[in-house]
C-alpha cells in the first residue's frame, strides 16, 4: 500500500463494485413500497384525527425523523428479534438484508407520511365538499379526488425524498449487509485499496443520485403537461361553458 | 435638460428600441403613449440602466454617458440623479414607510438620519400618508404603497423621475388618489417622464405626448395636436380604441 | 422480553457524558457551512465567471455523495496526506497528534455546505426582481443592495431550512464512530460492550437524539409562528 490512489486498481474493483448494485437498489425499491404503504395510512390517520392512532403516529414520525438512521437499525436488528422472541417466533437465522428492508421502510413511512399529509391538506377543503357533495364515500373522495390532485404536490418531495433514502442505503454495510458500500469495505480488507473503492461507490452514487433526481423532473413534467385525450372526450356542455369562460376572460384583459 | 440619443435595445433577436431621440426640457411632463410591447418600459428601464441598452447616449446636467460603454460608477452618477416610481410599487418589503423613503437618502446620498426621517415625513404628507409612516408593505392597501413609492421618488429631489405605469397595477378605485398625487407633485415643476395608458390623465397632465410604436416614435406634440389635431394613421387607430 | 432498564439508564448516563462532543460536531458544520454557503450561493447567483461553474460542479457532487463517503474519504486523505506534507515541510505534526474530531467537523461541513449553499441560492432566487430594481433606482451600489434589501430577506426565508440543516447535521455526525470519534452513540455502544446489552444502549441514545432535534424541530416551529404573527414582509 506504498502509493495512495491508483487508477489500474479502479477498473479493477469497478465491475466487482458494480456486482452490489441490485442489492442498493432492491433496498431503495423495497423501502419505497413499505414506506408508500405505512406513510399513506399514518396520513391518513392523522388527516382524520383518529383518537390514539392520530397520537400514537405523531410520536412515531417525530421519533424516526428526530433519531439516525444508524441507531434505528440497529434498534430493530437487535429489538425485532427479542420482540418476537415472545411470541415464540425465531427469527435468529434470518437474512440480515430483511431488518434493512425493515429499517429503511420504517424510516420511509414516517418521512413519506409528512408529505402525503401536507399534500393532502393543501388541497382545497371545497374540493372534498364538492366530492362529498355528488356523493361519494369517504374511500372515494380520498381515492378520487384528494389522492389525484395531492399527487401531483407531492411527487417532487417523494423524488428528493427517495434521493436521500438512496444515500443513506450507504449505511447498511454497518450490519454487514454487501451493498455497494459494503462490497466496498470488503474489497478493502481483501485487495488493501479503499481508496478506490470509495472513489467508485463515490461515482455510482452520484450517477444514480442525478439520474433518479432527472427522472423524477421529467416524469413531473410530464404530469403536469395538458392530456390531449381529455379534451378530445369533453362533454359539449363543458366545452361550450369553457369558451364561454375564455371569452369573459379576454373581454377583461 | 436630459437628451437622450440613438437609443437601441435587443433583447435577443428582438429588437425593442430602434434609435429613438428624445429631449427633454427641465420641469417638463413628458407623457410616453404605445400599445403594449412598443419598448415604453424598456425605454424608461433603460434610462435608469435597469436595462442596458446596446448604443446611444444619455446626457443628464453635466452628466454624459454612452449607454454601451457605461462603468459602473457613471452609472451610479445617473441613477442618483434619477428616480423611478414601478408598476408594482416595489416597496421594499422588510421595510416600512418611512424607511422605504429615507433608504436612497440615508444609504445612497449619506445624508444624516435625522434630515433624512424630516425630509421623509414631509414627503409622507405631500402624498397623504403622514399617519401611515410606520405601516409596512403589506399593510398598505395598492393606491397608497405606489404613494410611499412616489414619495420614495420624490425623496431623492432626483432631475428626473420616471413612471412606469404606475397605476396599471392598481384597482380602478384606487387609481384616482394616485394620479391626484402625480398631478400635485408635476405641479411643483418637478421634471417627469410618464408612461401610461390613462388618457384624460396624459392629456390633462403633459406638456408634451410621444406616441411610439416599435421602437421608434411615431408621433409626438402638445396634447391638443397629438389628441385632437393627429397626423400619423397608426396614432389615430391606437387612440380610437380608448375613445369609447 | 428482556430489556433492562437500569442499565439504559446508566448507558443514557454515559452516552450524555459525550453530548458536547454530539453538539460541536453538529454547531460548527453549521456554522461553517452556512458562511461557505452564503459565499458560494453569492457566486452563483451573481455567476461570477469560472468560479460559479466550479462551485455547481462542487455542489452536484457533494450533494449526490452519501456524508458516510465524505466523512471516510476525508480520514483517509488526512490520515495519508497530513503526515507526508508535514514529512515535507519539516513540520512537527502528526496524525496521530490532531484530534479526530476535527476530520469529522471538516467533513460534515463539506455536507453542510453544498446543501446550505442550495438553500441561500433558493433564498436569493425567491426575492422578487423589482425589489432589487427599485434599490438600484434609489441609487444603492451592487454591495448596498445585497447588504440593505437582499440579505435582510433571505435570513428569514433561510432560517427554518438551516434549522433543518442542523437536525440532519446532528443525525450524520452518529456517523463519526466509523472515523473513532467518540460521540453519544459511541459512548453508549462502549457501554454496552461490557454485557452486550446493545438494545438498551440503542435506545438510550436515541431519546438522546430524539430530545436534541424536538428540541430543534420546536425552536424552528416556534420561530415560525413568530414569523408569522409579525409578518413583516409578504412575498406575493
Amino acid at each position: 500500500m506504498n502509493e495512495f490512489f491508483k487508477w489500474e486498481y479502479v477498473i479493477t474493483l469497478f465491475p466487482k463494485v458494480l456486482s452490489a448494485l441490485p442489492t442498493t437498489l432492491f433496498i431503495v425499491l423495497f423501502a419505497t413500497l413499505i414506506g408508500s404503504f405505512l406513510g399513506l395510512i399514518i396520513a391518513y390517520c392523522r388527516i382524520e384525527r383518529i383518537p390514539i392512532v392520530n397520537q400514537i403516529s405523531a410520536v412515531y414520525v417525530s421519533f424516526i425523523r428526530g433519531t439516525p438512521i444508524l441507531v434505528q437499525m440497529f434498534i430493530v436488528f437487535y429489538g425485532v428479534p427479542s420482540l418476537l422472541g415472545v411470541i415464540g417466533i425465531d427469527i435468529s437465522n434470518w437474512n440480515k438484508l430483511y431488518f434493512i428492508y425493515i429499517t429503511y421502510g420504517i424510516n420511509t413511512s414516517a418521512y413519506f407520511s409528512e408529505i402525503f399529509r401536507s399534500a393532502i391538506s393543501s388541497v382545497p377543503a371545497s374540493q372534498y365538499e364538492a366530492a362529498a357533495s355528488i356523493g361519494l364515500t369517504k374511500w372515494q373522495t380520498y381515492r378520487r379526488t384528494l389522492i389525484p390532485q395531492a399527487g401531483k404536490i407531492a411527487f417532487p418531495n417523494l423524488g428528493v425524498s427517495i434521493v436521500n433514502l438512496l444515500q443513506n442505503t450507504s449505511l447498511a454495510f454497518s450490519l454487514g449487509v454487501l451493498d455497494i458500500m459494503g462490497k466496498v469495505q470488503t474489497l478493502g480488507a481483501l485487495y488493501y485499496r479503499v481508496l478506490e473503492g470509495y472513489f467508485i461507490a463515490a461515482i455510482i452514487f452520484i450517477v444514480l443520485s442525478i439520474s433518479l433526481e432527472k427522472l423524477f423532473n421529467m416524469l413531473e413534467k410530464r404530469m403536469h403537461a395538458p392530456k390531449r385525450s381529455r379534451q378530445v372526450t369533453m362533454q359539449p356542455l363543458a366545452l361550450e361553458r369553457a369558451e364561454a369562460a375564455m371569452t369573459v376572460q379576454k373581454s377583461i384583459k | 435638460m436630459i437628451e437622450i440619443k440613438d437609443i437601441s435595445k435587443s433583447f435577443g433577436k428582438n429588437a425593442i428600441l430602434k434609435g429613438m431621440n428624445v429631449t427633454i426640457e427641465k420641469g417638463e411632463v413628458v407623457v410616453i403613449l404605445g400599445p403594449s410591447g412598443s419598448g415604453k418600459s424598456t425605454f424608461l428601464r433603460c434610462i435608469n440602466f435597469l436595462e442596458r441598452a446596446d448604443a446611444g447616449e444619455i446626457s443628464i446636467g453635466q452628466t454624459k454617458v454612452e449607454f454601451k460603454k457605461a462603468k459602473s460608477k457613471e452609472i451610479l452618477a445617473v441613477r442618483r440623479k434619477t428616480a423611478m416610481v414601478f408598476q408594482q410599487y416595489d416597496l421594499f418589503l422588510h421595510k416600512s414607510a418611512i424607511e422605504n423613503v429615507v433608504e436612497g437618502l440615508i444609504i445612497a446620498r449619506k445624508e444624516p438620519k435625522e434630515e433624512a426621517y424630516k425630509k421623509g415625513l414631509e414627503l409622507l404628507s405631500k402624498v397623504g400618508l403622514k399617519d401611515k409612516r410606520d405601516a409596512y408593505p403589506h399593510q398598505l392597501s395598492g393606491g397608497q404603497q405606489q404613494r410611499v413609492g412616489i414619495a420614495r421618488a420624490l425623496a431623492l429631489n432626483p432631475e428626473v423621475i420616471l413612471f412606469d405605469e404606475p397605476t396599471s397595477a392598481l384597482d380602478p378605485e384606487l387609481v384616482g388618489e394616485t394620479l391626484d398625487v402625480i398631478k400635485h407633485v408635476a405641479q411643483t415643476g418637478v421634471t417627469m417622464i410618464i408612461v401610461t395608458h390613462e388618457m384624460s390623465f396624459a392629456y390633462e397632465i403633459a406638456d408634451r405626448v410621444i406616441f411610439m410604436e416599435d421602437g421608434v416614435i411615431v408621433e409626438q406634440g402638445s396634447p391638443e395636436e397629438l389628441f385632437e389635431q393627429t397626423k400619423e394613421e397608426r396614432t389615430k387607430q391606437f387612440l380610437a380604441r380608448f375613445s369609447r | 422480553m428482556d430489556f433492562d432498564f437500569a442499565f439504559m439508564l446508566e448507558a443514557f448516563l454515559a452516552a450524555l457524558h459525550y453530548l458536547p462532543t454530539t453538539l460541536l460536531l453538529g454547531f460548527l458544520p453549521l456554522v461553517f457551512g452556512s458562511a461557505l454557503g452564503l459565499a458560494i450561493a453569492l457566486i452563483r447567483h451573481y455567476e461570477i465567471p469560472i468560479l460559479a461553474v466550479f462551485f455547481k460542479w462542487f455542489v452536484t457532487i457533494f450533494k449526490a455523495v452519501p456524508v458516510v463517503l465524505i466523512l471516510l474519504v476525508s480520514y483517509l486523505v488526512f490520515s495519508d496526506v497530513l503526515d507526508k506534507i508535514a514529512n515535507s515541510l519539516a513540520l512537527s505534526i502528526s496524525f496521530r497528534d490532531i484530534d479526530r474530531r476535527s476530520i469529522a467537523i471538516f467533513a460534515l461541513t463539506l455536507y453542510a455546505t453544498s446543501g446550505l449553499s442550495e438553500i441561500f441560492r433558493g433564498a436569493f432566487a425567491s426575492i422578487p426582481k423589482g425589489q432589487i430594481d427599485a434599490a438600484y433606482s434609489v441609487g444603492l451600489t451592487t454591495l448596498q443592495v445585497l447588504r440593505r434589501v437582499m440579505i435582510p430577506q433571505v435570513i428569514p426565508l433561510a432560517l427554518p431550512l438551516v434549522n433543518n440543516m442542523l437536525i440532519s447535521l446532528i443525525k450524520a455526525s452518529s456517523l463519526v464512530s466509523m472515523v473513532s470519534v467518540v460521540d453519544i452513540l459511541n459512548g453508549a455502544v462502549i457501554e454496552a460492550n461490557v454485557n452486550y446489552r446493545y438494545l438498551e444502549a440503542y435506545v438510550a441514545v436515541s431519546i438522546i437524539y430524539w430530545g436534541v432535534c424536538a428540541s430543534i424541530e420546536a425552536v424552528t416551529a416556534g420561530y415560525e409562528k413568530y414569523a408569522n404573527r409579525n409578518r413583516r414582509r409578504q412575498f406575493a
